[in-house]
């Protein structure tokens, strides 16, 4: 049966912590060098790119061109410099979310702690685009509304979106992963390559896509309602 | 010590059993390399891929939409243009239409000019002719009362051996010219009938 469970590959001591580099770890910088290797393919090609499309360029230009019209249909102006951020952050999400149709591999996404640090980033720029568009006054709307005494309110509110945004993802990748490891275990020998093909299509691809888009239209939302708070 | 775990190859320090989720330090501290990986790659992909590839799409479809503006007005300059030369066909065309009036016009006055002229000048020739025509008429006339007279002096006279009076020469003469008058000089047939 397929193990569920995330691998740690090693133990690096930083400033006196032991961190685990867990195939998460090491998965998401795969994915990094395959994006990064990507844009860097791309901008060298960028210099030959010509007014009628084809091939490459015709990829290249769908993705961006697509996630440029998404973000000015479904973003404010304001928040229009942010584009690179949304369309790496789904870019990343996207390729990890169907790293697991590699034999044997996880995506990196079943694992909280990625989900969780791009949550913190689409939290980080929420407060940024308020502050930035509606200066601290967004802070007293924000935390110290109806009445100071509402604080501690307001701050679990605020802090419970990255962590509902994460375990979203989180629970939707896992679940697919278990299930799929499930059928794996309980299959038949001849049946394995049949029925978990099936299930990771829908888990890992249909869904992987679906939670990648769901995470960065959740932030993306996020971020252009606190950009036009006043 | 080196160990192949899912397809990678790593220096394991310290065995650590794998497993699914935990809420410790360990979970916090895994946050930290994300974030870094994901911010660098952030900016990476936003400068090496999103900003440019993006700068080029907007500056194609500025182009293109300048190209398309261009075309607009150059089409609309033709249009004009069109009009122009459509109303200035018209014009030539009154014009022309008009010049064929008037050269028409003139043409008619001159025509009827002419032959008022002309029928003029006839009248002028048929009435001197007439004139001539009379003139001739009442010449032959003469001449031929004359030698009647003439004549039937010297028949009268041979008749009769004797010379006849003057007076009754005459109104002889003049019973004798309305007699042939009536019966040969008709008005109708004045020139042929002499």
């Amino acid at each position: 049966m397929f193990d569920v469970a995330v691998p740690i590959h090693g133990v690096v001591n930083i400033f006196g912590f032991d961190l685990w580099i867990t195939n998460t770890i090491v998965v998401s910088w795969v994915v990094s060098a395959i994006l990064l290797t990507f844009a860097i393919v791309a901008r060298i090609k960028l210099k030959s790119f010509t007014d009628k499309p084809k091939g490459f360029q015709n990829v290249v230009e769908m993705m961006v061109g697509a996630f440029d019209g998404f973000m000015k249909s479904n973003g404010t102006p304001k928040i229009q410099w942010m584009g690179g951020w949304f369309f790496t952050l789904f870019a990343f999400l996207l390729i990890s979310n169907i790293f697991g149709l590699l034999p044997g591999q996880r995506p990196p996404t079943a694992d909280w702690p990625l989900p969780f640090a791009l949550a913190l980033t689409s939290f980080f720029f929420i407060q940024f685009s308020g502050i930035r568009h509606n200066g601290w006054g967004y802070i007293k709307r924000t935390y110290l509304s109806p009445h100071p005494v509402f604080l501690p309110v307001n701050i679990l509110g605020e802090f419970s979106r990255p962590i509902s945004l994460s375990f979203r993802l989180f629970g939707n990748i896992l679940g697919g992963l278990i299930l799929v490891s499930l059928i794996y275990g309980i299959a038949p020998v001849i049946a394995r390559f049949a029925i978990p093909v099936a299930l990771h299509l829908i888990f890992d691809l249909a869904f992987g896509a679906l939670q990648a888009f769901i995470f960065t239209i959740l932030s993306l939302t996020f971020v252009g309602l606190a950009a036009a708070e006043s | 010590m080196i160990v192949l775990n899912q397809g990678f190859l790593f220096l394991l320090n310290t065995p650590v059993e794998p497993r699914l989720f935990g809420m410790d330090q360990q979970t916090f501290l895994q946050v930290a390399p994300h974030l870094l990986n994901f911010i660098v790659l952030a900016i990476l992909m936003t400068f090496i891929l999103y900003k440019p590839v993006r700068n080029f799409l907007n500056e194609r479809a500025e182009r293109i939409a300048k190209e398309l503006d261009e075309a607009e007005s150059v089409r609309q300059s033709a249009y004009s243009l069109k009009e122009q030369y459509e109303q200035r066909l018209k014009d030539i065309e009154i014009e022309r239409t008009a010049i064929l009036d008037d050269a028409r016009k003139q043409a008619m006055e001159r025509r009827n000019r002419d032959m008022a002229e002309a029928k003029k000048e006839a009248d002028a020739l048929k009435a001197r002719a007439d004139i001539e025509i009379a003139a001739e008429l009442a010449r032959v006339k003469d001449q031929v009362e004359q030698s009647i007279v003439e004549l039937s002096s010297e028949m009268a006279g041979k008749l009769l051996g004797v010379s006849i009076d003057p007076s009754i020469h005459s109104r002889l003469y003049d019973e004798a010219m309305a007699e042939l008058e009536a019966t040969v000089f008709k008005p109708s047939a004045a020139p042929a009938a002499v």
